[in-house]
């Protein structure tokens, strides 16, 4: 241990010998906020992030280490998903000719870790990049709507834009990147830039002290991280291991070498539960698993055969399956826990005999006698592809046995990733049926996805079309008042429904794995690392250095 | 000797370039290309063809292709475009990683596999020989990434539900490195990273191991019927000066050429290993390089580890002019 709270402490774990042995310690017992500074905590997770830098990433892990680690956001949302400040001290907004002027008012005292101040000039410059092209900033679109940004002073910026709801939402999802650091590198060469990956410098509650590639990153608490912002973190160090293998991983969970393990398969959890140092940590995420239907294929084109291959469908079971439990079953692509969810609208349920009348309704009869069903010519037999991966291969198995049940054939294909997606997003759609999973987001826009617009576009892989849901997509992007968009949003859903571009699945559940020497950890939709700021080590529990 | 070594490294140049060729072609061939990672909802395609330019991936193959070539001639290596940072950063930081396990392996192989393969060879037909061989015919089937997790199942965390279990044989499930090596002390920090590299290596290495074993006894057996040792032992020297002096240098000799044979084995199983043990090693970097599509890094890897291949086959040969002086390059 570096830097140990209290001498008490240090003599305590000498005595002992060893970092962990008072791990059981009672859970109820407390700790006073001064004793609670220090410790190292180990999370680990199997992908490696790509990049410190924000101009480069697109991967989840980058962006939570950027956002609550490394950096800061200029806002936050809090545990009801409502923007609340933190770069940002305050905002206004004013109306323009055209749209809207929205000021955001700095903290006057957050430096980057090099001494500098973050200004207001950071911000602008991060944006210019992001809307310069030669940037190739990945999420451009975050910013589609907004025009320009102008530095009112040191720590007051104002940007101009068309008025929009969720328009503070990039925000919470970008972090200013420093100038003084980047402003002379030419922007086609800003994501390669070696500041990614070798020399980040950051302003928010950690610095970045190593990382070693395919190992490890390693982050050290700012001891004078604005108590504004939160504060000096409760922990010394924060490492990041990259473990692949989902048995490595466990292992040192439960042998405490890892202290967060970040997703632990399903089949994992009753392990981790099972042991007294462990906990399991899960939440609702933003991503679900659906089946893509090929709408260009004449055995989906029908409505009501979509509608009855999702009633043969046994998702219940599905999640027992291949989640243990961990999952919702999805009745659309809006998830639980976001605000314009359907909580009325009854999910479709597992119904084989009235799938077999609906193919029979839609035409699709076995003539011949050979247990799959026929429409003139065509027979209901089709290709069911997915990448390699055991739960989305699990699915299949049982997604191919209840469709046999009603009459369908399902021949299973298990793809390389990458040729699979140069399959399903090219224009030609050369695919019949995939399962895979989607990740929404907080500021839903599902146009990308069911928009008749898009039907060219990589992702309208239903190949769905209806006037209806175009307008009422459409609207949704320009009603800024929730109530008055929740009809909307409820009536896409039943369209949805009824329709069934894809078979929505499940929502996912994400379980964690948590030692419990680490106190007050709480994960959610928002992210693993959301209150990384607030862990904190039992004293007695601490690894020791020797 | 010198010329026949630099003639062999003369050999060697196009025999690379043939290879980096090969895998240019054989990469770009394969479906998608690095920025697949960005192709998602939010990301438009006008991104991507911007990507594709700042990458110089919207040239034709050939023109990429010969300006690939000519920094690498240059020694160039380029820049990684899923790690963001110099080739030969991440090179610097991870062949050493992937020479320390395979030289530790290696190590392990030769040790166990010649030491068993002679006390095999001594008490030939004995229940010892019957037993060893059944456990090195045990060992040499297991798949290395299987042996890995059972070693990590047993010894990295089941032990650790043991009270009286040594510590020290308490091993860590992953990584070059403990938490805290940064603070610990010079003599803690090697014993850290031997720990860390016990599992490993006998992962990797057992199976080879026990191959030697078959092949030290049988060039053993062969070696102790010849007349010189039935000449050794009539002069009345112990046993154990005929076997280690006089049989030993004689049969090693065969071994000695599967020094050659097992390097490139032991490279492509640290590609396992490397995985199941989350060992920052060039295996690693070289399959998530090919299955991110990250092109000048399969090209970097490949090229280093056919370097490798390369140079331990001239060894092997070297070596067995050392061992064997009937043997003469010229």
């Amino acid at each position: 241990m570096r830097r140990a709270p209290t001498l008490g402490t240090v003599v305590a774990l000498l005595l002992m010998g060893c970092g962990e042995g008072a791990e059981r310690a009672e859970q109820g017992e407390f700790i006073p906020d001064s004793l609670r500074y220090g410790g190292t905590a180990v999370v680990a997770y199997h992908v490696e992030p790509s990049s410190m830098n924000q101009f480069a990433s697109v991967d989840n892990i980058s962006l939570e280490l950027q956002n609550f680690v490394l950096f800061t956001t200029l806002i936050r949302y809090d545990e009801s998903l409502e923007p609340v400040p933190y770069l940002a001290e305050r905002w206004d907004t004013a109306a323009t000719s055209d749209g809207m002027a929205l000021s955001f008012h700095l903290h006057d005292d957050v430096r980057w870790h090099d001494g500098r101040l973050t200004t207001a000039h950071d911000v602008k410059f991060t944006f210019d990049r992001i809307k310069d092209p030669r940037t190739a900033f990945p999420n451009q679109s975050l910013l589609a709507l907004y025009d320009s940004a102008a530095v009112q002073d040191s720590f007051t910026i104002t940007f101009y834009l068309r008025r929009h709801p969720g328009f503070l939402d990039p925000w919470r999802r970008i972090s200013p990147m420093p100038e003084h650091i980047l402003g002379n590198v030419a922007p086609s060469e800003l994501g390669q830039h070696r500041f990614g990956s070798e020399s980040p410098l950051g302003n928010g509650p950690f610095r970045f002290l190593e990382h070693r590639s395919g190992d490890r990153w390693v982050f050290e608490a700012v001891p004078d991280f604005p108590q504004s912002l939160g504060g000096r973190p409760y922990i010394d160090r924060l490492v990041y291991r990259v473990i692949e293998e989902p048995t490595t991983s466990l292992s040192g969970l439960l042998a405490g070498e890892v202290d967060i393990c970040l997703s632990v398969a399903p089949h994992q959890v009753a392990e981790i539960e099972a042991n007294p140092t462990t906990r399991v940590l899960s939440f609702p995420a933003l991503s679900y698993a659906f089946i893509a239907w090929n709408g260009r294929r004449p055995l989906f084109q029908d409505a009501r055969v979509r509608r009855a291959l999702t009633l043969a469908i046994n998702r219940e079971q599905i999640v027992q399956a291949v989640r243990h439990g961990l999952g919702i079953p999805a009745k659309g692509p809006v998830p639980p826990f976001h605000w314009a969810y359907h909580e009325e609208l009854e999910p479709l349920p597992y119904d084989p005999d009235s799938a077999r009348a609906l193919l029979a309704a839609a035409g699709w009869l076995d003539r011949d006698g050979d247990g799959i069903r026929e429409h003139d010519v065509i027979r209901a037999s089709f290709e069911l592809r997915t990448h390699p991966r055991a739960d989305r291969e699990d699915i299949m198995t049982l997604v191919q046995a209840d469709l046999a049940k009603v009459g369908l054939e399902v021949r299973l294909r298990v793809q390389e990733a990458q040729s699979l997606r140069r399959d399903i997003t090219s224009r030609e759609r050369p695919f019949d049926a995939f399962v895979l999973g989607w990740t929404a987001d907080f500021r839903l826009d599902d146009r990308i996805l069911f928009a008749c617009s898009q039907l060219d576009a990589p992702f309208q892989w239903a190949s769905y079309c209806n006037p209806r849901v175009d307008e009422l997509l459409d609207q949704v992007t320009r009603i800024e008042d929730r109530s008055q968009a929740l009809p909307l949003w409820h009536e896409y859903q039943e369209i949805l429904q009824w329709e069934q571009p894809y078979t929505f699945l499940y929502y996912e559940v994400r379980p964690n794995g948590v030692r419990e020497r680490i106190r007050d950890v709480r994960m959610d939709a928002r992210g693993d690392l959301v209150n990384v700021t607030d862990w904190w080590i039992e004293p007695a529990a601490r690894r020791s250095a020797n | 000797m010198t010329t026949y070594i630099i003639r062999r490294l003369l050999q060697a140049i196009p025999l690379l370039l043939g290879i980096v060729t090969l895998v240019f072609i054989i990469v770009h061939a394969a479906p998608g290309d690095p920025t697949a990672m960005y192709v998602q909802p939010g990301v438009s395609p006008e991104v991507i063809e911007q990507m594709r330019e700042n990458w110089g991936l919207d040239r034709p193959i050939h023109i990429q292709y010969l300006s690939w070539l000519r920094s690498f001639l240059t020694g160039d290596l380029g820049v990684s475009l899923t790690q963001n940072r110099p080739i030969v950063a991440i090179l610097a930081e991870r062949i050493p990683n992937t020479l320390i396990l395979s030289g530790a392996s290696l190590l392990l192989i030769f040790a166990i596999g010649i030491a068993i393969g002679i006390v095999q060879a001594v008490r030939q037909h004995s229940r010892l020989d019957h037993v060893l061989t059944l456990g090195a015919l045990f060992l040499y089937s297991m798949p290395s990434f299987w042996l890995g997790l059972m070693l990590i199942l047993i010894l990295a965390y089941k032990v650790h539900l043991l009270e009286w279990w040594p510590a020290v044989l308490k091993f860590p499930a992953s990584g070059m490195t403990g938490v805290d090596y940064d603070l610990m002390g010079g003599w803690a920090k090697l014993g850290d990273r031997l720990h860390h590299l016990v599992l490993p290596s006998i992962a990797l290495g057992v199976a080879s191991a026990a191959s030697v074993a078959r092949y030290m006894r049988s060039s053993m057996l062969e070696v102790i019927r010849q007349d010189y040792i039935r000449t050794a032992r009539a002069k009345g020297l112990s046993e154990r000066t005929v076997i280690l002096k006089h049989a030993l240098k004689n049969a090693l000799l065969p071994i000695v050429t599967l020094l050659g044979l097992y390097i490139p084995f032991l490279f492509s199983g640290a590609v396992l290993v490397e995985y199941v043990f989350s060992w920052p090693g060039m295996g690693r970097t070289m399959v998530d390089a090919i299955y991110q599509r990250d092109y000048p890094l399969v090209m970097a890897t490949t090229f280093i580890f056919a370097v490798f291949v390369v140079i331990a086959n001239l060894i092997a040969d070297i070596l067995y002019a050392v061992v064997d002086p009937r043997i003469r390059y010229e």
